[in-house]
């Protein structure tokens, strides 16, 4: 990983070691030059096998060779079969694993680009897994044999919604302008119109259920009042004819960006555009394609504000979005935070591998954060998986049902595809 | 007629040239640009210094005509690089895995297409403002104006779930591997059943009417009105000497839409899970992969001028006047 010819984004978590000795077949020391909280997730990637790629990573073309995609070996549950491309990709078990053989056999994932045909195939048991959306989970699926056959979950997944603003501007560099708009957007509404309830409010960056979660934070229910209060303090005092605050003259407007392709998205941005009208600021949406979007307006810093969301990480740090040092135009600081507490915490955090520590950390940037409203938190989505209902050991989880995938059976008198 | 063949050919490289020049410089023309959706954009973790990295291994750093100039040189080696996508596949590999699908359906397609409108052409013209003709109009106009992707829905609630007739998505079942000979065919047969149907019935439309039109143009010709006097039987006046004249145009039409038998339609393709060129072509377009694009365009560009020319000697093969009237001009 850290051979410069290797294009990765990762080579940061590996410069940092020092030593790494094999201890037994099973065991793996690895010494670093500082402590370095975020090495164990780094360490969840897999094995590479040296045998077949020494040569290619010292050629500067270990991206090219077919571990990647056609002919992958390595030391999970599962070994892999076939890949028909844009078709599907066949797992066998593996026998030599080392938590003992998967009971289930053989999975095949089909990829289905579309998930209308998704939910037909599962009407017609042509799969027996998916992810569905929130209107089929909710509206579309409480029928009774559909119900005997399938198994629907649901958890808070990794991926948080938000409205960015632009801090360099100055009407959004005023915390209470923030303030006010997490006032002024119902989430919970915001939630049920757009997710059908299938959804977990935010109030930071981290998910309800995981440790570094810290539910005593500044909350910011529905309020217009304040909200309208909050502006009139930063200056927002004066209405135009047509309903619009303005300052010195200038009337609260400003454009919301919106990649395309998202009905989620579009609908969080016309959620906001009506709660925003309703104390006086005027929003007009617009739609741009994510690569031009991402290129040039993202980019070079050029909007005011936007919808978009984050994935996030097992281990809290975040470090590359908070920091204020993170603002070049690649980096992942686009709002132009910068907050000096904020980035004593976030180094403080990622330096000490003790939980109790960094919780103290955690805890209290997510109530720094809280009260700045950077950014509008707005929801973490649900993940909306159903099962066949003759798949047993299924074991639900903050972060989802697939962790234990190699512990799932199916009796036998309960079998469909017989071992192959 | 082979001379004239040989310069067209000889002419058709400066053009690819043209051709491939303006649409790079076209291409390029996007803002955006590739290196984005490697990275995990949304993701929590980045590095910038991979991006520069990126950038400099794929050359976008350089200036435009620099870039064409490499691409250029490396595809008369028939080098068509590697894809910019995570993959970092050859491209002429991704194309190949998708062409075959892509071809099978389009010429089935065509094939079933031209079976049906000839047929519809010619009885609509000769009945023309019949029942029948009536009938038929509307229906290939519904078929034109129907949107493929609800009509395919329809079709898979119809056939796939309620009746389950035949499977939904997908070219193969997933226990395609454990068949039997015989019946991993009739497996792959039942597959294309629907997508064959949806994309036809739209199609449908154009060739039914091409023909509509050119067998009413012919018949009311001259020479048809003498055969019918000279005593020949109405079915020989028609399928033989009417519909010969009456086809030229058709053959024509089908010469050109030959380089459309690469491209494949996004929507089916993605409705039935089918991977085709369609879908390959409009993911690079969103990820700004430039070697899929242009190799995809290479491709295209040459098959048109080819197709193009296939047409042209066509017609001259069939129709005799053309001949004859290129002879008297070389005199």
């Amino acid at each position: 990983m850290i051979n410069p010819k290797t294009p990765t984004a990762y080579a940061e978590d590996f410069n940092a070691v020092e030593t790494v000795e094999a201890v037994d077949p099973y065991t793996v020391h690895i010494h670093y030059k500082y402590p370095n909280a975020k090495a164990l997730q780094s360490w969840g990637i897999w094995m590479l096998p040296k045998h077949l790629l020494e040569a290619a990573v010292r050629a500067g073309k270990l991206r090219e060779s077919p571990q990647n995609r056609t002919e992958p070996i390595g030391t999970g549950p599962y070994r892999f079969e076939e890949w028909r491309p844009g078709e599907k990709v066949v797992l066998t078990a593996n026998p030599d694993y080392f938590e003992g053989k998967p009971y289930i056999s053989r999975v095949v994932y089909r990829i289905i680009p579309s998930s209308a045909t998704t939910f037909l195939e599962l009407k017609a048991k042509g799969v027996d897994g998916a992810q569905l959306t929130a209107l089929q989970f909710k509206r579309q699926t409480e029928y009774p044999a559909f119900r005997k056959a399938y198994n629907k979950y649901r958890y808070a997944a990794d991926v948080y919604v938000y409205l960015g603003m632009n801090l360099r501007d100055p009407r959004f560099a005023d915390r209470r302008v923030r303030q006010a708009f997490a006032h002024a957007i119902n989430k919970r509404e915001l939630i049920e119109g757009v997710r059908l309830g299938l959804a977990r409010e935010a109030t930071g960056p981290y998910k309800p259920g995981t440790w570094q979660y810290n539910p005593n934070v500044h909350q910011y229910p529905y309020d217009p009042a304040k909200a309208r209060a909050l502006l009139a303090e930063a200056g927002w005092t004066a209405t135009s004819a047509d309903g619009v605050l303005t300052k010195n003259g200038v009337p609260f407007k400003f454009d919301l960006l919106l990649a395309q392709g998202s009905d989620e998205g579009r609908k969080v941005a016309e959620i906001i555009q009506a709660s925003l009208k309703d104390i006086g600021v005027q929003v007009d949406i617009r739609v741009i394609e994510w690569a031009a979007l991402l290129k040039e307006y993202i980019k070079k810093r050029n909007f005011e504000t936007v919808i978009l969301a984050w994935g996030i990480t097992p281990d809290p740090d975040q470090y590359d979005i908070w920091h204020s040092s993170k603002t070049k135009p690649d980096e992942l600081n686009r709002i132009g935070y910068a907050n000096p507490e904020v980035d004593k915490l976030l180094e403080e955090g990622r330096s000490t591998c003790v939980e109790a520590d960094r919780k103290k950390y955690y805890d209290r940037l997510q109530e720094v954060l809280a009260d700045d409203q950077p950014i509008v938190f707005l929801y973490f989505r649900d993940g909306l998986p159903v099962v066949s209902s003759r798949v047993r050991g299924i074991v639900p989880a903050p972060i989802g049902i697939n962790y234990n995938f190699n512990e799932w059976y199916v009796p036998r008198n309960l079998q469909r595809y017989s071992p192959g | 007629m082979f001379a004239y063949a040989l310069r067209r050919l000889i002419l058709a490289v400066p053009l690819l040239i043209g051709i491939t020049f303006v649409s790079f410089v076209v291409i390029h023309l996007a803002p955006g640009e590739p290196v984005e959706n490697q990275v995990g954009e949304r993701s929590t973790r980045s590095d910038a210094k991979l991006r520069e990295r990126l950038r400099e291994i794929y050359g976008l750093d350089k200036p435009l005509h620099v870039q064409y100039w490499g691409w250029l040189t490396r595809l008369v080696r028939l080098d068509f690089g590697r894809s910019f996508s995570p993959d970092a596949r050859p491209v002429l590999q991704k194309i190949g895995e998708r062409l075959p699908v892509t071809l099978l359906l389009n010429i089935v397609e065509l094939m079933i297409i031209v079976m049906l409108a000839i047929p519809i052409g010619v009885l609509s013209a000769t009945r023309q403002y019949s029942v029948f003709d009536k009938i038929t109009t509307v229906f290939v106009f519904v078929g034109f104006a129907t949107p493929d992707f609800w009509l395919a829905l329809m079709l898979m609630i119809l056939f796939g779930v309620q009746l389950g007739w035949l499977p939904i998505s997908g070219l193969r079942s997933p226990t395609w591997e454990y068949l039997a000979f015989w019946r991993q065919q009739w497996d792959f047969l039942a597959h294309l059943v629907l997508p064959i149907t949806v994309a036809t019935f739209g199609g449908l439309a154009g060739f039914s009417r091409y023909m509509r039109q050119s067998m009413l143009e012919v018949v009311r010709q001259d020479y048809i009105q003498s055969a019918r006097a000279k005593g020949l039987a109405e079915g020989v006046v028609i399928g033989k000497h009417a519909l010969r004249n009456a086809l030229l145009p058709i053959v024509t039409v089908l010469g050109l839409s030959l380089p459309g038998l690469i491209g494949g339609s996004v929507i089916v393709e993605t409705i039935f899970a089918i991977p085709g060129m369609g879908q390959l072509m409009v993911q690079a377009v969103f990820e700004r992969d430039y070697p899929v694009i242009m190799g995809n365009l290479v491709i295209v560009a040459a098959l048109t001028l080819v197709a193009n020319l296939i047409a042209d000697l066509t017609y001259s093969l069939v129709d005799p006047r053309i001949r004859v009237a290129a002879r008297r001009g070389r005199r």
